[in-house]
């Protein structure tokens, strides 16, 4: 549906997307993810049309954007992030309008405008004026206006920003029943909405591609692993329980812990002299297979806690790595003591804080020369500016 | 190894930018230039259309005119004096005026280029000198100068009042017999087309003065009683003037289209003489004027003018003189210079209706009487004195200038004779006039002063008219006639205008209130 | 064509049902009616006169041809620029000169309307007894709609050139000003400063100073072919439908129109 090729744009000095290429199936739901200015927004508006790209191509349909651009445009359903709209009109007069934009009859504007504001749930709403409705009910507008024509491709630039919880519910709903008919392109910010309805990630990052693919093989490909903490009475095994656990298929790394360390915050701390803690990283169904272990070798598990990896581990993955990435490349002067190869600390930060991106900081590993890392940190997630 | 790139391309802005704005400013010039070029492509004859949707045709040029103007080969200098008409011609001169600039654009329009209109601001009176000296025209008048050639070598006079329009003042008195200024008739294309024939005639008409009698100088400027002035005018309309001596031309020229002989001192020997006459009689035109003191020897101008049953008397045309504080005197001087208005002059010639209707006055200072002789009484006075003019006796040997009630009786006395003789086929040069077959006309005028660089500026309608009759130069063209409809809503009683203003200021702009009011309540939500 | 067709209903839809646009135009209205009863007593009834300078002669006439425009184009562009309806508006399936042309169609429908006013004076004045030339009248009424679409063309480029209505509404103005006035500008410009520096460069006589006569000349010239007023009364206001005329009031909207689409463009990589 969508194929995108070495797609660049550059405003002035400032490059917004750079050597972007993907391909997005028919029927696909795919989410454009990324931090606020890592060029979400531009991507959208050059594969509507809008913007004419500096370099690269895209196709949708098999039709040229530039070249063809009429044609592609009356295929393609696009609800800008400001979600506009004549304030002075009607919610009906608003649909008649863009039902005629895209040529479409009488009869059938009428039946399109009657259907998608079913859809859309406003359908008792149709004589009010857009001034009057709240940001929610005009989010729901543009839906219906986007859908109006029956797009085959409907692409939503952040179409829940400014809502509140409810309204953001309601209107991934939506777009998860829309997506059963349509390929859907859903630009955010927020990763847990994109997980939700998508089945595809495209992960933006200061105008790079930073990943693509389903979100659970993105965490599987990019290292993205499930953490698991197992508290156990081992009983005979003591000694050798942690050499078991290390042999069990999937087990990337192993850390035994303190019994005292991980009775924590609020836990009696039980004196067993077999009690032992591990910490264990991997991929696959970790828990069942230590689960299947511990059954066999009789452990008495007093705590087993798995976690599986999450897009937003990853999310906070490369934007740490891109951000060091980038700031080694372009500005020097802001952190001249950090010249650190971008892949010597990817797995410690990942390892040690798995589920806060937002604190990557607290880097408890000696091993790992993090210190110089602590001034670009501050700013990593919104330094794009 | 992208990143780095991507510096160096930040620092090709401003190369950049120059590129948008070079692009931005070639994108307008072209546009301007397609925009000039399609403009003057629909302006371009073939491609021209034009649609009068006036009722009266008002901006439609004459069938005559437009191919006048298409035909023109040189380029006419239009001039444009105007600083508008006191009261009460305020008004009318004005909306003639806008006419008269109507019919300049549309001629100029259809002359494509070769017609220049030029306006002088009447306030700037340095460049309107300056202007006014190149066309070697003295004093200002509301008119239009036709010229042609750098130094405006042919040029024609049109004034608004008479040549391009006829007012009729009215009455300004208040009460009942008030009647408003008005403009009687228009007929600026007309002028404009004879003025542009005349300006245009590709040969002058040549003419010749008759000299060695102690006749006026034709070239002297600085004297009051010289031609020079004559001479420049009559250059400007078109003629060729020259000298004419018997003893060294000959009999005069076929092709000259007309012979003036003003003021001799000397009789005329007895072959001149005959010459002339026999010129007259072929056909040729003679403008003749006697002097003050005129002999009447053979040879001299009553004898030549004898030969066609004109005669002049000795006496001198005075009239009352009026002072400065209104009163009449006589016995001075000034009661020789008659000033003759539209009611001494002939009606139904073309001199002197030119003249009516511009309503000039003809000055004619220490004039003979004339008179045509009972038999050959074909001659036709186009001028004459007031009625209370008196014939002051000479026979004395000087004029007292007082009027002795006695013997001196008040009349209108003939000032300026037209005689007409029978046509002669094939007569005389045909190339010069354009005619087969020419009649002799003379002109005979009571005073040479008529002529001179004095009365010029006054006379200079009459003197141009006098020479164009007698060479049957009036270009005089018909155009067909317009009908104006007066479009007047009546103010009589006032009822009319109310209603006119209920309607146009009130209803109008209160519907589209209420329109605004209803469309507002309506899509208040 | 018919996303033009589009966008003008669609403008049109909303000038008329927004009480500015009708308020507007019944102060205009208002305005015009009053001074044409006013010229009508004047000039003593005389119809014909006081259509004239209704439709051309008058300065109101002027002030209304270059105020009411920017008035009505001031939102068309620039407020859709600030509320982000351009980017919907080419994304959608409509060319950008269909855009600009729909915009410069609907306002100078409108404003076509509030000139027709003048005609339907001449309906009363016919109704009164007093029936105009009405050649002439639909001539002018016509030339003024034409001279209103140039204003509006240039009203579009300001507001296309610009996200702030207030400040496009202003642009145009004083462009159109500036291009009414130009002529008389010339003429001052050539009658002072010309001749001065002819003075100053050449003394007086020189060749220089010839040169620059001429050059002012041809300036002059340059500036009377572009002479909205000079080519206004000379066709339209007399009643003459001169094919040049339209050509030169179409061909300058045309260009406007050219500049605005391509500006509008360039808001996509601005």
């Amino acid at each position: 549906m969508i194929d995108a090729t070495d797609l660049t744009k550059c405003f002035g000095p400032l490059v917004a997307v750079n050597g972007l290429s993907f391909e997005i199936g028919r029927g696909e739901v795919v989410g454009l993810l990324g931090p606020n200015g890592a060029g979400k927004t531009t991507t959208l508006r050059m594969l509507t049309g809008y913007l004419p790209p500096s370099r690269g191509a895209v196709t949708i349909a098999g039709l040229d954007v530039l070249r063809s651009s009429l044609e592609v445009r009356r295929r393609i359903g696009y609800l800008p992030e400001s979600v506009p709209l004549y304030g002075e009109l009607r919610v009906g007069e608003m649909l008649e309008f863009h039902g005629q934009l895209h040529r479409m009859d009488r009869s059938r504007r009428r039946e399109r405008s009657a259907f998608v504001l079913e859809r859309v749930g406003l359908t008792e709403r149709r004589t009010q004026r857009i001034d009057n409705l709240s940001k929610g009910l005009r989010q729901r507008v543009g839906l219906a206006v986007a859908l109006l024509a029956d797009p085959e491709l409907l692409i939503l630039d952040e179409p829940t920003s400014g809502l509140d919880p409810l309204q953001r519910m309601e209107v991934r709903d939506l777009i998860r029943e829309l997506a059963r008919e349509r390929t859907v392109l859903v630009s955010s910010h927020i990763l847990p909405e994109v997980e939700a309805v998508c089945d595809r990630v495209l992960i933006l990052h200061r105008g790079r591609l930073a990943a693509d693919g389903r979100p659970a093989d993105l965490v599987r490909e990019l290292g993205g692993t499930g953490h698991l903490s197992l508290t156990a009475e081992l009983g005979p095994d003591t000694g050798q329980a942690a050499e078991l656990l290390r042999k069990l298929p999937g087990v990337a790394s192993l850390k035994v812990v303190d019994a005292s360390q991980a009775a924590n915050a609020g836990e009696e701390p039980i004196n067993h002299p077999s009690l032992r803690s591990f910490e264990l990283t991997g991929e696959g169904e970790l828990a069942a297979v230590v689960g299947e272990l511990a059954r066999d070798r009789s452990w008495v598990i007093h705590q087993l806690a798995w976690q599986r990896a999450t897009l937003e581990e990853l999310f906070a993955s490369i934007a740490l790595d891109m951000n060091e990435a980038l700031l080694d490349g372009m500005a020097p002067a802001v952190a001249p003591l950090a010249p650190l190869a971008p892949t010597a600390h990817t797995e410690p930060t990942a390892h040690t804080e798995p589920t806060t991106p937002t604190e990557p900081t607290a880097p408890t590993e000696p091993t790992t020369p993090t210190a110089p890392t602590t001034p670009t940190d501050p700013d990593a997630p919104g330094a794009d500016s | 190894m992208a990143l780095r790139s991507t510096t160096t391309k930040g620092s090709m802005g401003p190369l950049r930018r120059l590129g948008l704005v070079s692009q931005v400013i070639g994108t307008v010039l072209l546009g301007m230039i397609v925009v000039f070029l399609l403009n003057w492509l629909s302006g371009r004859p073939g491609l021209r259309l034009r649609l009068d949707l006036s009722a009266d045709g008002s901006n439609t040029l004459d069938r005559a005119t437009s191919d006048l103007l298409a035909d023109l080969t040189e380029t006419v200098t239009v001039d444009v004096f105007y600083r508008g008409e006191a009261p009460p011609l305020q008004a009318v001169a004005g909306e003639a005026m806008e006419r008269v600039f109507r019919l300049l654009i549309l001629a100029a329009d259809e002359a494509d280029g070769r017609l220049i209109v030029q306006h002088h601001d009447p306030a700037d009176s340095t460049a309107l000198q300056q202007r006014l000296t190149e066309l070697k025209l003295t004093g200002f008048e509301n008119c239009l100068v036709l010229s042609r050639g750098a130094g405006a070598e042919r040029r024609v006079v049109l004034s608004l009042r008479g040549d391009l329009a006829e007012f009729d003042p009215g009455r300004p008195q208040a009460g009942a017999g008030f009647s408003p200024a008005a403009m009687i008739a228009y007929h600026g294309e007309e002028a404009l087309v004879s003025g542009l024939m005349r300006v245009t005639q590709g040969s002058s008409v040549p003419i010749a003065f008759s000299a060695g009698h102690g006749e006026r100088d034709i070239f002297g400027l600085d004297e009051p009683t010289d031609l020079g002035r004559l001479h420049t005018e009559l250059v400007g309309d078109g003629f060729a003037v020259e000298k004419w001596r018997f003893e060294e031309d000959g009999p005069p020229r076929d092709e000259l289209a007309l012979l003036a002989v003003i003021a001799p001192q000397q009789p005329f020997s007895a072959p001149e003489a005959a010459a002339l006459v026999k010129y007259v009689e072929r056909g040729g035109r003679l403008l003749i004027a006697p002097r003050l003191d005129f002999d009447r020897g053979p040879g001299s101008v009553p004898d030549l003018v004898g030969n066609w049953g004109l005669a002049i008397d000795d006496e001198l045309i005075l009239r009352p003189w009026i002072n400065a504080q209104g009163q009449m005197e006589d016995g001075r001087p000034e009661c020789a210079q008659l000033g003759v208005r539209a009611d001494g002059m002939s009606a139904g010639h073309p001199l002197t209706d030119a003249l009516r209707r511009s309503e000039r006055r003809v000055v004619m200072t220490f004039a003979h009487p004339l008179r045509s002789t009972p038999a050959q009484n074909r001659a036709r006075a186009l001028l004459v004195s007031g009625p209370y003019s008196w014939l002051d006796d000479g026979s004395s040997g000087t004029y007292d200038f007082i009027w002795q009630e006695a013997n001196e009786v008040m009349g209108s006395r003939d000032l300026l004779l037209a005689l007409e003789l029978a046509a002669v086929p094939g007569a005389l040069g045909a190339s010069a006039i354009g005619d087969e077959t020419r009649a002799g006309r003379v002109l005979l005028c009571s005073t040479p002063e008529a002529f001179a660089n004095t009365w010029l500026e006054v006379n200079r309608d009459f003197c141009l008219g006098a020479f164009n009759w007698l060479t049957e130069r009036e270009t005089r063209i018909h155009l067909a006639p317009r009908t104006s409809v007066e479009r007047r809503l009546a103010m009589g009683e006032g009822q009319d205008l109310k209603r006119l203003k209920r309607t146009v200021a009130w209803l109008l702009p209160g519907l589209c209130l209420i329109t605004a009011i209803l469309v507002g309540w309506r899509r208040r939500s | 064509m018919r996303g033009t067709l589009v966008i003008m209903r669609r403008e049109l839809f909303s000038l008329a049902t927004s009480p500015f646009a009708w308020i507007l135009l019944s102060v205009a209205l208002f305005l015009n009616g009053v001074l044409f009863t006013a010229y009508i007593q004047l000039l003593d009834g005389d119809v014909t006169w006081a259509l004239r300078f209704a439709l051309g002669e008058s300065l109101a006439f002027w002030a209304l041809l270059v105020f009411l425009p920017p008035l009505f184009t001031m939102r068309m562009v620039a407020e859709e620029a600030r509320s982000g309806l351009v980017e919907y508006l080419l994304t959608s399936p409509i060319s950008d000169a269909a855009v600009i042309l729909g915009k410069f169609l609907a306002a100078t429908t409108f404003l076509a309307l509030f000139w027709c006013s003048v005609p339907l004076y001449g309906l009363v004045l016919a109704g009164l007894g007093a029936s105009p030339d009405w050649g002439a009248l639909l001539g002018g009424t016509l030339g003024a709609i034409l001279t209103s679409g140039l204003f509006v063309s240039t009203g579009l480029l300001a507001s296309a050139s610009t996200s702030t209505p207030v400040l496009a509404a202003f642009l145009a103005l004083a462009f159109n000003l500036t291009w009414l006035a130009l002529p008389l500008v010339t003429e001052l410009l050539l009658g002072g400063a010309v001749s001065w520096l002819a003075r100053v460069f050449s003394g007086g006589e020189g060749l220089g100073g010839a040169s620059l006569a001429a050059a002012g000349d041809w300036l002059q010239r340059l500036v009377g072919t572009i002479d909205i007023l000079a080519h206004f009364q000379k066709s339209f206001l007399v009643g003459l439908l001169d094919t040049t005329e339209v050509v030169f009031f179409l061909s300058w909207t045309g260009l406007f129109l050219f500049l605005a689409v391509r500006l509008l463009e360039t808001r996509r990589w601005r």
